[in-house]
């Protein structure tokens, strides 16, 4: 879990460490947004990634709610999906991933990543959000193909990512590492719709 | 100036209110908004534009479209702009291409004179020998190419891509393109119209009032229907379950953008192509087809000439007779080919027509001749479906045969018929379009895991069951009694056909690419049909029999920077990548990585980690996250050697094989806990080694429990390297025992570093030097860089780059797998061989090892390569990676240098190479080939480390 | 392009996944000969004909499966089966 809050260091020369996400914002990004609002982009790499490995038909994968391809979202907020047959990820703050974590059965549960380090996240929302989409990813992103809810990975911008319709917005999360480029590639390439960049 | 501009029309596309300046070779002119470039130039009455290809004679418009083949200008530094087609702007800069001096008195046109030396396959035949003169040939023939001049200066301009899924593309915006976009919306579909020209409407658009009533009133229709139209765009090819590649030149702010559609179903209905004639002079200007003169008159308002010829067969000439009269043009004689009227030449100075000559032999004055002989059918998106079009000579043009049936033809390519018949074909096309493209709607929706479920059964796949258009009967006119130009783009003439049919190029196939015909800028729009009638005549066959040529993708020409469309090159960058490059870093690209290669001084890097304590960012390190029980069982698998026993906090180094027992990956595993592990890779292999895992496990070792999961983003790594590292370590983990009898080389341990909680600590490292690999959570890796920087600051704490690094593990001989090994470097060569573990039951690439080991023929043991340390007898010759070892004083390879560089911690040159293992026995002396030329020898040592090979200090 | 179908995901464009190559059963390393396992390691059918073949749903949901394409039509025929016990060539 993400933990900003200042710590006890018994070495007292050791500054508390601070989290850092993987997107800084560039004059490239800065330039384009013009705050037209078209598309927004916003940086959620201070939100809590946990992924688990689920037996299919166990009690943790019913508790969990949802089934390879789609999306919840939790009374507390927190966006339940199922990315891979096996595969489920809790995300959101991390008190309220803790908590929706603590509340599931041990039955059929096999392994657990914390991946809020590994994963950059982007929420794309904005009435021209789709459309911006279709510029760098090959998914037909229809209500009936790719509904509310709908969970899926595909390439984007050359680059795997994981695409949540969670509500209004998409979630769209990539390896770390991609994070500065992934945001510079969607910021292009929602310039013609008017870019905000930030809540 | 004098100008051919009619008076104001009624439906003409231009805008007299306003002018628009442009320059023609230099001149200043002006045309209006809605003009092309051809025909603001012949409004001001420049009509010689280009001059042919081969024998550089004079040429004019003829078509007035995209296809015409006299038409490709400079435009600023754009090269082969389609001039008939492309809308004038304001200050323009056009220019003739391939002319000198100029397009009106071009030196090149003595190329005529000498015509007969340039029939079919002169070029070929000349320049082939002596073959010592062809840089010769090239350098000179290179002056005589067609094309324009590209500017090597243009600035990279701005293109775009999108992906696109519709229901329904329907290519062509005519009117049954636009009958079958209305009615596939009207049933629900969603419909992309794509159409080439800036307007829809085809025929209609230079038709009369009615005429284009109608195409207002579908455009209106189209539009609250919420058809997405692209006009001036193209369908440029259909590839495999309808995928749709679409140029789109109309964008706003992008040059050309590239839609990859995947329609459900393709409606082609790409009209038809109006057919030039071949006859003696039939490229003189002066000769114009009658869709150009129509589309000149009525939609420009430009006089083509004064008195005319009007060659007709068909609605098409009569029509733009009747126009000619309308426009003031006198027409002296209609001649019509349905009623056995012809025309056999034309004469006249090179660059106009002053008479033609009929059938009959007798002569008109003109300065015009209007040709209507027939149509193409530009089935070319069929033939990229599979189709293979048939002809049929009593309407005299081939029509589509059997397309798939995701891909449907409508409008004139498959009939004739009034504009009633058209619609009607276009609506019930559209209809079946949709009604189709449901059926494979409620397929994927119904198999796809994300989609909405559906309702109800899967709807039946619906028969084709509209009423095929009649094919109207139209004389076969192709040749006329004389010979004459059949590709006006590549100077080819029916004579030159027949010439080549004559020498054995008799298949169409053949023909075509031995003569260049159909190959140039109208790809065999307008000649493609031509071209197969002069080869029939030739073979005394039938059309039929003959049979045509394959249209291949692109329909038209896309440019390179439309195909790439915006560049997607992703970049990985670590957390600290910000702070190598504020601190003067010079980037090093890996992959898709961009890593500090070095900070100023990589030589004085590896002198400071060796001294005090260096520290380098190695996030690219390719980590796995490997948990469950049976994660030993895979480890033994993928690994050479054995898992079975590692201890919690035990690393082992491991080498993975392919199946044929070369050398895939390599690096270290370590266990965190009972059921987990973090296994490293090296940082090209990430990928590969993952889905390598995912492969054994998910197909022949299902039952195995192990989950695997990258985490090379979620850990940034920090290598601690030097005799001070400890010390470091020590101050920002004071609760991790470092003590060196309770954390060995070889260990890991999971602990707070820096204030920052789940830290992976272990104890290795490449460098040969005490050293302690961080692997921090990626949020805080700057924090714990800085911090490093901060409290090391007194123990001489550097940074150090990869080539300080590279440089350092050379030392201490560690090879890389990918540099020192290759493709065919099989495990037991890189002198690893205590970590290949035959008694294993299994592991992947045993079989192939356990023949390897095995087979003790000396003749092949002896020539296998081995991985081997060397050093030159001159210490200061650093030979080039890559450099071949030679046997004594002969070219015989029998190794290669594949690493080396200049040791700053020995003073002298390093390497590492694969040499055959007859000669790597320690203290051989071995040849090295230099680039230069130079041979130098060098002697083969006793282990890979040059430095500290008992490894004291890394186990200190 | 060619439209897969991936068991899990559903249609998906080629683009997306890795063509592992055609589904081989690999030998018992044990007790191959070196005849049997070059032919499983390097020899391929090749047929202009059904063939099944291994895919990898590189960019989805990162399962193997093995299909039945005819590779002249590019059709294909009975549904895909997940993970199965082939194609584990590199």
């Amino acid at each position: 879990m993400v933990n900003t809050t200042d710590l006890d260091l018994t070495n007292s020369g050791v500054e508390a460490p601070t989290y850092r996400t993987s997107v800084v914002v560039t004059p490239a990004t800065s330039g384009l947004a013009d705050g037209g609002g078209g598309v927004a982009l916003v940086d959620r790499g201070d939100h809590t990634k946990l992924m688990l490995r689920c037996d299919a038909g166990s009690a943790a994968a019913a508790a969990l709610g949802v089934s390879f391809g789609s999306s919840r979202i939790t009374d507390s907020g927190v966006v339940i999906t199922g990315l891979r047959p096996d595969e489920y990820w809790l995300i959101g703050t991390a008190e309220s991933v803790t908590g929706e974590r603590a509340g599931l059965p041990a039955d059929g549960l096999r392994s657990e990543v914390d991946l809020t380090h590994g994963r950059t996240l982007i929420e794309v929302s904005g009435p021209k959000a789709t459309g911006m989409l279709e510029k760098v990813c090959g998914l037909d992103f229809s209500d009936a193909m790719t509904p509310r809810g709908a969970a899926t990975s595909a390439s984007v911008a050359k680059v795997s990512c994981d695409i949540v319709r969670a509500g209004d917005s998409y979630l769209v999360a990539c390896d770390r590492s991609f994070g500065q480029y992934l945001m510079e590639s969607l910021a292009d390439a929602a310039r013609e719709f008017g870019l905000t960049l930030g809540d | 100036m004098s100008t051919s501009r009619l008076s104001a029309r009624s439906g003409e596309v231009i805008d007299r209110t306003k002018t628009v300046p442009f320059t023609w070779n230099g001149r200043s002119l002006s045309g209006y908004d809605g003009d092309t470039i051809g025909s603001a130039l012949l409004a001001n009455n420049v009509r010689i534009v280009s001059r042919s290809m081969k024998y550089h004679r004079p040429r004019s418009y003829m078509s007035m479209d995209y296809w015409d083949p006299n038409a490709l200008l400079q435009v600023g530094d754009e090269p082969n702009v389609r001039s008939a087609h492309r809308r004038l702007e304001s200050g323009m800069d056009v220019s003739a291409q391939n002319v000198w001096p100029s397009v009106d008195r071009d030196i090149k046109a003595a190329n005529g004179l000498v015509g007969r030396f340039l029939t079919a396959g002169f070029y070929y035949k000349t320049f082939i020998n002596p073959q010592r003169l062809w840089p010769l040939y090239e350098k000179v023939l290179a002056t005589f190419a067609p094309g324009g001049k590209v500017d090597l200066d243009t600035p990279h301009g701005y293109y775009d891509k999108r992906y696109a899924h519709p229901d329904v593309v329907v290519a062509g915006g005519g009117p049954a393109g636009m009958a079958a976009a209305i009615s596939a919306a009207e049933a629900g579909a969603s419909v992309m119209l794509v159409e080439h020209e800036y307007g829809l409407g085809g025929h209609l658009r230079w038709g009369d009032d009615s005429d284009r009533a109608i195409v207002a009133e579908m455009s209106q229709r189209l539009i609250d229907l919420g058809v997405e139209v692209l006009v001036d765009s193209t369908v440029t090819g259909r590839y495999d379950d309808n995928w749709i590649s679409i140029a789109q030149r109309s964008h706003p702010g992008v040059i050309e953008r590239l839609i990859k559609a995947r329609a459900k179903i393709l409606v082609v209905a790409a009209g038809l192509i109006e057919r030039p004639y071949v006859f003696s002079g039939n490229d003189k200007p002066g000769v114009m087809l009658s869709g150009g003169v129509r589309r000149l008159v009525n939609m420009y308002g430009v006089r083509p000439g004064s008195r005319a010829v009007v060659l007709t067969a068909n609605e098409s000439g009569d029509q733009a007779a009747a126009d000619l009269e309308a426009a003031g043009v006198s027409v002296v004689e209609l001649v019509d080919a349905r009623n056995g009227g012809g025309v056999t030449a034309v004469e006249g100075s090179p660059s106009q027509v002053e008479s033609v000559t009929l059938a009959d032999g007798s002569t008109r004055e003109a300065d015009l001749l209007v040709t209507a002989v027939g149509w193409t059918a530009p089935t070319s998106l069929l033939n990229m479906s599979g189709d293979r079009p048939s002809y049929d000579a009593s309407a005299a043009r081939f029509f589509p045969s059997a397309p798939p049936d995701t891909v449907l033809a409508t409008g004139g390519m498959v009939g004739d018929g009034t504009l009633d018949e058209l619609v009607g074909h276009g609506t019930a096309t559209g209809q079946l379009a949709a009604a189709r493209a449901a059926v494979t709607a409620y397929r994927l929706q119904s198999t796809t895991a994300r989609a909405l479920p559906v309702d109800g059964p899967e709807p039946d796949w619906p028969s084709d069951q509209r009423a095929p258009l009649a094919h109207r009967q139209h004389p076969e006119l192709y040749r006329s009694s004389t010979h004459g130009m059949v590709d006006f783009s590549e100077d080819v003439s029916s004579k030159d056909l027949v010439a080549a049919a004559a020498e054995g190029f008799d298949s169409v196939e053949l023909l075509k690419r031995f003569t260049t015909a159909t190959m140039g800028p109208s790809q065999g729009k307008l000649e493609t049909v031509n071209t197969v009638a002069v080869l029939a005549e030739a073979r005394g066959e039938t059309i039929e029999q003959v049979g045509t040529t394959v249209w291949r993708p692109p329909y038209a020409p896309i440019s390179l920077g439309g195909l790439a469309g915006r560049i997607f090159e992703p970049v990985r960058r670590s957390p600290m990548q910000d702070w190598h490059e504020a601190h003067g870093a010079t980037p090093l690209v890996a992959g898709a990585w961009i890593r500090p290669d070095h900070y100023g001084d990589a030589a004085e890097e590896v002198r400071n980690t060796r001294r005090n304590v260096g520290i380098i960012d190695v996030s690219p390190l390719g980590k796995l996250d490997l948990q469950g029980p049976d994660v030993p069982q895979l480890l033994n698998l993928l690994y050479t050697n054995k898992w079975s026993k590692l201890p919690v906090g035990g690393v082992r180094y491991g080498i993975m094989c392919a199946e044929d027992g070369v050398v895939l990956d390599d690096g270290v595993t370590g266990r965190l806990s009972d059921n987990r592990y973090l296994m490293t890779t090296t940082s090209s292999g990430a990928a590969s080694v993952w889905e390598w895992a995912e492969n054994w496990l998910q197909t022949e070792r299902p039952s195995w429990k192990v989950d695997v999961t990258p985490v090379t983003g979620a850990y940034a790594s920090i290598n601690v390297a030097g005799p001070k590292s400890r010390e470091l370590i020590g101050r920002l983990a004071p609760e991790l025992d470092l003590d060196p009898e309770r954390f060995k080389y070889m260990q890991v341990r999971t602990a707070t570093v820096a204030g920052v909680d789940n830290c992976v600590v272990w104890r290795i490292g490449f460098t040969g030097e005490l050293s302690y690999e961080v692997h921090v959570p990626a949020g805080y890796a700057l924090h714990l860089w800085l911090q490093l920087m901060e409290q090391g600051l007194d123990l001489g704490v550097a940074p150090f780059g990869i080539e300080a690094q590279r440089i350092m593990r050379l030392e201490k001989g560690h090879f890389i797998v990918g540099q020192d090994t290759d493709g065919l470097t099989k495990a037991p060569s890189t002198g690893m061989g205590a970590l290949i573990k035959m008694d294993k039951e299994d592991f992947v690439g045993k079989p192939e090892l356990a023949w390897e080991l095995e087979n003790s023929d000396p003749d092949v043991l002896k020539r296998r390569p081995a991985v081997v340390a060397l050093q030159t007898l001159d210490p200061q010759i650093v030979p080039e990676e890559a450099s071949q070892l030679v046997r004594g004083t002969t070219t015989e390879i029998i190794g290669r240098i594949t690493s080396s560089r200049m040791s700053p911690t020995l003073g002298r040159s390093i390497c590492l190479g694969q040499i055959e293992q007859q000669y790597a026995d320690a203290g051989n002396i071995v040849t090295i080939l230099l680039t230069d030329g130079r041979r130098i020898e060098a002697e083969v040592q006793a282990h890979h480390a040059h430095y500290d090979p008992e490894g004291e200090r890394l186990r200190g | 392009m060619l439209i897969v179908p991936c068991p899990h995901c559903g249609p998906r464009n080629s683009s997306d996944l890795r063509y592992v190559g055609e589904s081989h059963s690999r030998p018992d390393p044990n007790t191959a000969t070196p005849e049997q396992w070059r032919d499983y390691l390097y020899m391929e059918d090749n047929p202009a004909d059904w063939l099944k073949e291994t895919w990898y749903c590189r960019s989805g949901c990162r399962r193997y499966f093995t299909l039945e394409r005819h590779t002249g039509s590019n059709e294909f025929r009975n549904p895909p089966i997940p993970g199965n016990k082939k194609g584990t060539k590199a």
